[in-house]
């Protein structure tokens, strides 16, 4: 064996060696998306409003449009599916399952979604409330623990929104509560809901901050406007009224607009 | 009522051997949860009877163990799973009459406050398409939600359950014993552990169950066989459906008081001693309070 051919044999086994370990971390990767590279993710963060401020639970959150005062409690609702449609045609959901936002855990606000473009976002997309199928499995986990107070006994499944607090056109022998409980998940009174939003302009993260959050709002105002206090009753339990609350609960998601406070902190 | 119509010929010895293979003790071999000391991660396979059909009851995303079968036995015997400490699933729940409560036409919960429905019997849960009276729970993990939270009966949260819970170490312990390490005590695993538990609550002993099964021992008399009769008459249609029921087959039927002894002449075949004493239903006296 001539000194050039050991010496490129040589050479041979020393990049052999050096690529072992490169083809191993290869295939312990995740496999690329198609567009390549790795994976950003952009966080969307959904903010309990009312009006034009961040909502505050257990203060004056505002008035509706029909001049009522209100104080709301509780805002807690389940949502799936959050997708960010992108200009290109694209699109990147959060493969995470379930979640349970409570207005009064930020934590549950933000969720990061693993783009799949880097084209700006012209709309979100969630699917709000459960499917059947979680309501007819038995007991579930995270999210969907039935010990965390969104489940009903009986057939009726999970509570997919919770809306409560009080208003002074309220009557006294409820304490001038209200209570929305929206649930079920049969036909033709099934209350899960594809909501869509539309941008107010595309959404291209800033320059230098490409993960930048995007900030949905779920804004109570706009159900409660649409649901005059004085004249709403209470809805407990599946039905005719808690598909039409369940309309409102849809419609409370928005793109912030100029007029909105985003600077000002919720509690 | 029961669902042992189907003969056991082949079909029935197959199923045996299947349950042998796949799960090692027969279902008329020693009860899941006998012996001492049973690996916390070996399995408690729901008791599958020869000619039964497949339960309806789904196990196969979280098969029981023996450790999840004792937390189970664990809760369902723990009265901190009412309010104020005094009742426990098993207050109206008596093994020694089939999980119901003998003597009470309706139960009484936490206060001495009196429901208004009548226990029924915890037996052949997993093949249950829907429980309660009126078929109001969908699935065997969450029935428990309804008891637990009525405020005639255990008046209290799931929350609150799995707060207490969690503040004993003994509890956790036995989470981590029945949940792979894990020992969180959440809602969810309450209830699979209490599902896992009254899940072997099966009744495939008993003389009718033999008389089905054309075993000896399952002779029936003349005035049984009378009582199989009327039941299958006029009860049986009834304890099938449930939430779909016609309701004309809840008219009352003209019983007379020979009927009446025949009938309950047959109810008393579907009793089962072996079942009623079985010791791995009873209150886990060796594995103390918890």
């Amino acid at each position: 064996m001539t000194p050039i051919t050991r010496r490129s044999l040589l050479l041979l086994l020393l990049l052999g060696l050096a690529l072992a370990p490169l083809a191993r971390w290869a295939a312990a990767r995740p496999p690329a998306r198609p567009g390549g590279g790795r994976v950003a993710l952009r966080t969307v963060q959904v903010r309990p409003w009312f009006g034009t401020h961040p909502l505050r639970l257990e203060a004056p959150a505002g008035r509706t449009a029909a001049g009522e005062a209100v104080t709301i409690s509780t805002l807690r609702f389940y949502f799936t599916g959050l997708t960010l449609q992108h200009a290109d045609g694209r699109a990147s959901t959060d493969p995470t399952g379930y979640h349970l936002l409570d207005a009064d855990d930020p934590a549950s606000w933000a969720v990061a979604v693993p783009l799949a473009s880097e084209a700006p976002v012209v709309a979100v997309s969630l699917v709000r409330g459960t499917d059947s199928a979680a309501n007819a499995a038995g007991a579930l986990g995270g999210p969907l623990d039935p010990a965390l107070g969104m489940y009903w006994a009986w057939q009726s499944g999970y509570v997919n929104v919770k809306l409560e607090g009080t208003s002074p056109v309220r009557p006294v022998a409820a304490r001038r509560g209200f209570s929305f409980h929206v649930g079920g998940y049969r036909a033709p009174a099934a209350t899960r809901r594809v909501v869509r939003v539309p941008l107010a302009a595309p959404d291209a993260a800033p320059e230098g901050a490409p993960t930048a959050a995007l900030t949905l709002l779920a804004d109570v105002a706009r159900w409660l406007d649409a649901a005059p206090l004085a004249a709403t009753p209470d809805v407990l339990i599946p039905g005719p009224a808690a598909a039409v609350q369940a309309d409102r609960a849809a419609a409370i998601f928005r793109h912030p607009l100029a007029t909105d406070q985003l600077a000002a902190d919720a509690p | 009522m029961r669902r042992s119509r189907r003969p056991s010929g082949l079909l029935g010895a197959g199923a045996v051997l299947l349950a042998v293979v796949a799960f090692g003790p027969p279902p008329d071999g020693a009860p899941a949860g006998a012996g001492v000391a049973p690996e916390p991660d070996a399995p408690a396979p729901l008791p599958r009877p020869a000619g039964w059909p497949a339960p309806r009851y789904d196990v196969s995303a979280t098969p029981p163990t023996q450790a999840g079968v004792a937390l189970g036995r664990a809760l369902f015997y723990d009265p901190r799973l009412s309010r104020d400490g005094t009742i426990s699933c098993a207050s109206c729940h008596l093994q020694a009459t089939g999980f119901t409560h003998a003597d009470h036409a309706l139960s009484h919960g936490i206060e001495g406050r009196v429901g208004r429905r009548s226990t029924l019997a915890l037996v052949n849960l997993a093949w249950n398409p829907v429980l309660h009276w009126d078929g109001g729970v969908h699935h065997l993990d969450v029935q428990p939600l309804t008891p637990l939270t009525h405020p005639a009966e255990m008046d209290h949260s799931p929350a609150a359950v799995v707060a207490d819970l969690n503040r004993s170490k003994p509890c956790r312990a036995r989470f981590a014993r029945a949940f792979r390490g894990d020992s969180v005590p959440t809602g969810q695993r309450v209830l699979l552990a209490l599902a896992q538990f009254t899940g072997q609550f099966v009744s495939y002993r008993s003389r009718y169950d033999k008389h089905v099964r054309h075993e000896p021992g399952g002779e029936l008399t003349e005035q049984e066989l009378t009582g199989l009769a009327l039941f299958r008459r006029h009860c049986a249609a009834p304890h099938r459906a449930t939430r779909t029921l016609d309701p004309r087959l809840r008219a009352p039927f003209p019983l007379t008081a020979n009927d009446q002894r025949d009938l309950i002449a047959f109810l008393l075949t579907l009793t089962d001693d072996e079942f009623l004493t079985d010791p791995q239903f009873g209150y886990p006296v060796e594995e103390g309070g918890g």
